[in-house]
């Protein structure tokens, strides 16, 4: 996260002619505030994991999106990398996994809810807008986060962030751009050597604000359709993969992780035990503990995938656990080859 | 609106419109030789002499060209072979028309049969062949509908319609017929001639822009024409002076109904005045201006301004005249003899030019015919709008080379179109290529019970660009044109695919390797696994071993294969290869136990791997798990010979005793 935001040690040396009380300085200025938010009591295996929730969507979908970041990366030359999220989730990252990596982690757990609670405090939650009232009353939710507050407003540029990415190059200083509309954010990276001027916000503005508002409606229209009446099941199960950071979680009510957990704490500490001992082997392994108040709890690693299920079903045995595993991943990991 | 950004007449490419290469030429007009056209065959008569000194004939089909002579029976009014050029229709007076009869060489018995008008006071206008047997008189007074019996020699009338005619205008090609009657001939009823039959359709009227006063013959059969446009009959009528102050002339188009009366459904605002005419070539209507001596063109598909009632079209592009034309012409016999052939351009839009339907100018003094052509490549760079241009150019016929190397141009630096433009008109691509597919199983359904099915290439009359079209000659671009970015060029085909996708079209694999070569070529690892996982690039067994090659350069890329495998469950072959190259002998084990297949894989492979770990717990294990297939298999737990796994027990013994092997069953 340091890195994020003010680059490499070796970078911040170099530019200061390896003055080391300057290297000093910024990390003093950087992690006095920043240890303060991170709230360890409330750590759990998310946060062993780090990993990004993607999105799931179906192709036609994906591919608009795809194209429309394409379109505005060919038409606005000064937008080196794209990313786009719904929600907490991600879509698509134009960025290296690593740089994603940290980028998700500070936009969902620092900018995302910040200006949602902003957001919530002006009570302004949906701005709609006619760009234009007189070239056709084209409605759009589009706004900026990060960047100019109001595009009518041209002295306010408003604060925009600068993030130090290694996608290209090491140590690349650029801005950082956060357009929302609806549920569905852009985050635009410009190269703080591109200068980023109001008429080029209200441009992106035009452009961005009409069709990610369609988007964001149409993704939400394809959730909505989706059959969300289907039985709680008796388990709960959390899932990463190694290779493309993607974690799924039913043991969390949303990634906020606004404490709500579904299964109790202690449970929950079991399974970074869990992935604590897995981390010491090579080998591909297998846990399964039954914990004082009677549920399984059952760890598997197969090929960089680590995958925990808490079972709640009385006077089971390790069989027929064992099988109810079996036929949880059968059911729900068709499409990855997970070894048994 | 008309764009046009070129400069006429100052270079060669600044032309839509040309004049076949290859006239038919004919003899001049003169005293002795009168010269008629028959639009139906679209022949030229020569008439020498009212036929005594030969009658030549010509046509585009040069098979059909003949020479024959007849009496002279007085001068010939009109002149028109049957369809199958069987039967000679001749008419000399107002009141009948004569016949002659063909043999198959096209060699004139000359004994002609006549047939007289129903009503002495009437008057023949003319007379046109609807089928190859019948004919239909079209007098001042009814219109009447004639079998003709060749063999003995004599006409039968079928129908006769009562009804005062002020003149007809005949489509060929759909058998329609047009008749002005009232006053002002502005009433026009058609008849729709089908074998044997004939329905009168509802007639309806023309607006005029002034009644004269007193009531006169105001609308002229020289401003009325018909003609097929996307396979619908209109009526085109050509209105001199437009009510409603605009200024210059306009050309209003009726469609021509089964059940109710011709819909005027298009106007076409000319902006001039003056004597025009018009063509269709290509679904195209075209419109010659002979005073600024240029010719427009109109496409009734590309949409115009709709005010409920009808849509009203511009031009495509500016007027521009035709191409000049050249003909080589003997020397002037004042020059001496032996002089080589001089070439003439000759006058554009002369007084002396006839123009016939469809595509048909003649030039009465020079006795040339022309077809009127559409010269598609110099329209490429006159329509700046490439959507607009693609789809102008998806309506012709013929233009799919054309189509090709404008989307094939978009991509080239320099000329690169936005990645905007390039979606819409891959959509438009798709649309059209989806249309086609479907119309195509269609008649594959009703090939079943019908074998005389119509070829949808006939059916749709449409350019049809698939996706090896696209491929060949369009995104090869990209290997040989160096300086594209390749964020472009991933751009281009990801909106392709998406295209395709949204069309509900297979994409070709070919495709899918084109985006992975240039995404592995550049390093885009992280985009290229962003793919795979929304599953944009769809699971293959080639994309599953691409994927496997790509371990050492992206370690993740080895999941992605296995998982592709696995979703493809017929690569379960490779998967177990993959296991034991990585010496993941367990693994592979459980693999065949889950999907069921211990019984049929080689036990020599799995040992042979086991061996080479190097590892005797391993060997020990997968050598016991074979044993046991053995016994469960045959009983017993010894390899069949046809196995080859002696070697295999040989290491086995030599690492734990024979004593370790499972015991062979006595009896």
């Amino acid at each position: 996260m340091f890195k994020l935001f003010n680059g490499s040690f070796e970078n911040i040396l170099r530019r200061s002619k390896q003055c080391v009380t300057a290297l000093q300085q910024r990390l003093e200025y950087f992690f006095t505030r920043y240890l303060l938010t991170l709230k360890l009591c409330q750590s759990d295996i998310l946060d062993v994991f780090d990993g990004i929730q993607f999105l799931p969507l179906n192709k036609n979908t994906y591919l608009r999106i795809k194209c429309f970041i394409n379109q505005l990366e060919a038409q606005f030359p000064e937008v080196k990398y794209t990313a786009f999220l719904y929600n907490d989730q991600l879509v698509w990252s134009g960025l290296e996994q690593e740089d994603m990596r940290i980028m998700y982690r500070y936009l969902i757990t620092g900018l995302f809810p910040s200006y949602l609670e902003q957001n919530l405090q002006t009570e302004n939650m949906s701005p709609v807008r006619l760009s234009g009232a007189t070239t056709g009353a084209q409605i759009h939710y589009g706004k900026f986060i990060t960047g100019p507050p109001d595009i009518k407003d041209e002295s306010n540029m408003g604060k925009v962030p600068h993030v130090y990415l290694n996608t290209e190059e090491d140590n690349e200083e650029c801005y950082l751009l956060v357009y929302r509309a609806l549920s569905a954010s852009v985050c635009m990276f410009i190269n703080v050597n591109t200068s980023l001027t109001f008429p080029l916000c209200q441009k992106l503005d035009e452009f961005l604000g009409p069709t990610l508002t369609s988007l964001a409606s149409d993704i939400a229209d394809q959730y909505s359709k989706k059959p969300s009446g289907f039985t709680e099941p008796q388990y709960k199960y959390v899932y990463f993969n190694h290779m493309n950071l993607a974690q799924k979680t039913t043991v969390h009510v949303d990634s906020k992780k606004a404490s709500t957990v579904t299964i109790p704490p202690d449970t929950l500490k079991l399974l970074s035990d869990i992935s604590s001992d897995f981390s010491k082997c090579e080998e591909d392994a297998e846990t399964i503990v039954k914990t004082l108040n009677d549920s399984w709890v059952v760890g598997k690693k197969s090929d960089h995938r680590e995958f925990y299920v808490v079972i709640n079903q009385k006077n089971a045995n390790l069989i027929e656990i064992n099988e109810e595993v079996k036929k949880l991943c059968s059911t729900h990991f068709t499409s990855v080859f997970f070894l048994d | 609106m008309a764009v046009s950004n070129v400069t006429p007449q100052a270079e060669e490419g600044s032309y839509y419109l040309q004049l076949c290469k290859n006239p038919i030429r004919f003899e001049l007009v003169s005293k002795a030789t009168n010269v008629f056209f028959d639009d139906s065959n679209k022949q030229v008569f020569a008439v020498r002499a009212g036929g005594t000194t030969g009658v030549v004939v010509k046509g585009p089909d040069e098979k059909t060209n003949l020479t024959f002579r007849m009496e002279d029976r007085g001068e010939v009014i009109s002149i028109k072979f049957s369809p199958d050029h069987r039967i000679l229709g001749i008419q000399r007076c107002l009141k009948s028309v004569e016949f002659i009869n063909f043999s198959h060489d096209m060699v004139p018995d000359n004994l002609e049969y006549s047939q007289t008008c129903k009503s002495k006071s009437t008057q023949i206008r003319g007379f046109c062949w609807c089928n190859c047997n019948e004919i239909v008189f079209i007098t001042d007074q009814a219109v009447e509908f004639y079998q003709i019996s060749p063999e003995k020699k004599s006409l039968k009338c079928l129908k006769t319609f009562s009804l005062s005619i002020n003149w007809f205008v005949w489509l060929p090609i759909n058998c329609v017929l047009l008749v002005s009657s009232g006053t002002i001939g502005n009433t026009l009823n058609p008849f729709l001639f089908k074998p044997s039959t004939v329905n009168r359709l509802p007639k309806f009227d023309v607006d005029l822009p002034t009644v004269p006063k007193p009531p006169k013959l105001a609308l002229l059969q020289r401003d009325v024409t018909m003609t097929c446009l996307y396979g619908v009959v209109y009526i085109i009528v050509l209105r001199h002076q437009p009510r409603g102050g605009t200024t210059g002339a306009e050309i209003v188009l009726y469609q021509l109904q089964k059940e109710s009366p011709a819909k005027k459904t298009d106007i076409l605002r000319l902006d001039m005045s003056g004597r025009f005419a018009v063509n269709v070539v290509d679904n195209l209507l075209i419109v010659h201006h002979q005073a600024s001596r240029t010719s427009m063109i109109f496409d009734i598909k590309l949409g115009g301004e709709f005010d409920n009632y009808v849509v009203c079209h511009h031009p495509v592009l500016s007027p521009l005249p035709i191409r000049p034309f050249r003909l080589l012409l003997p020397p002037a016999p004042s020059l001496p003899v032996g002089s080589e052939k001089t070439e003439f351009t000759f006058e554009l839009y002369s007084d002396n030019w006839i123009v016939f339907q469809p595509d048909i100018i003649i030039d009465a003094k020079l006795g040339s015919l022309w077809y009127v052509q559409l010269c598609l490549e110099p329209l490429v760079e006159m329509i700046p709008d490439k959507c607009k241009l693609i789809e102008f150019l998806l309506l012709r016929k013929d233009s799919k080379m054309v189509v090709l190397s404008v989307c094939r141009q978009m991509l080239i630096p320099g000329h690169q179109a936005s990645l905007v433009t390039i979606a819409r008109i891959y959509d438009m691509l798709n649309d059209v290529y989806k249309n086609y597919q479907e119309a195509e199983t269609q008649s594959l359904v009703y090939s079943v019970d019908n074998p005389n099915r119509p070829d949808p290439h006939q059916r749709c009359n449409k350019v049809i660009l698939d996706q090896s079209d696209m491929y060949t000659h369009v995104f090869s671009v990209f290997e040989n044109s160096k300086n594209i970015s390749h964020k472009f060029m991933v751009a281009v085909l990801i909106e392709y695919i998406r295209s395709l996708n949204e069309h509900q079209i297979n994409v070709q694999h070919y495709l899918y390797e084109l985006v992975i070569n240039i995404l592995v070529h550049h390093n885009c690892f992280y985009q290229l696994h962003q793919f795979l996982q929304y599953h944009v690039l769809s699971d293959s067994k080639p994309l599953a071993c691409l994927m496997l090659s790509l371990e050492s350069v992206y370690m993740p890329s080895h999941q992605l294969a296995l998982d592709m495998m696995k979703r493809l469950s017929t690569a379960n072959e490779e998967i177990i290869e993959v296991l034991l190259s990585k010496q993941q002998l367990l693994p592979a084990l459980r693999f065949i136990r889950s999907i069921g297949i211990i019984d049929t894989v080689s036990a020599r492979k799995f040992l042979e791997a086991a061996l080479n770990c190097d590892d005797q717990m391993l060997f020990y294990t997968v050598f016991k798990f074979f044993e046991q297939r053995n016994i469960r298999l045959r009983g017993s737990p010894k390899f069949p010979s046809g196995e080859h796994c002696e070697h295999y027990v040989h290491h086995f013994e030599s690492l734990f005793g024979t004593e370790a092997l499972e015991d062979v069953p006595s009896g």
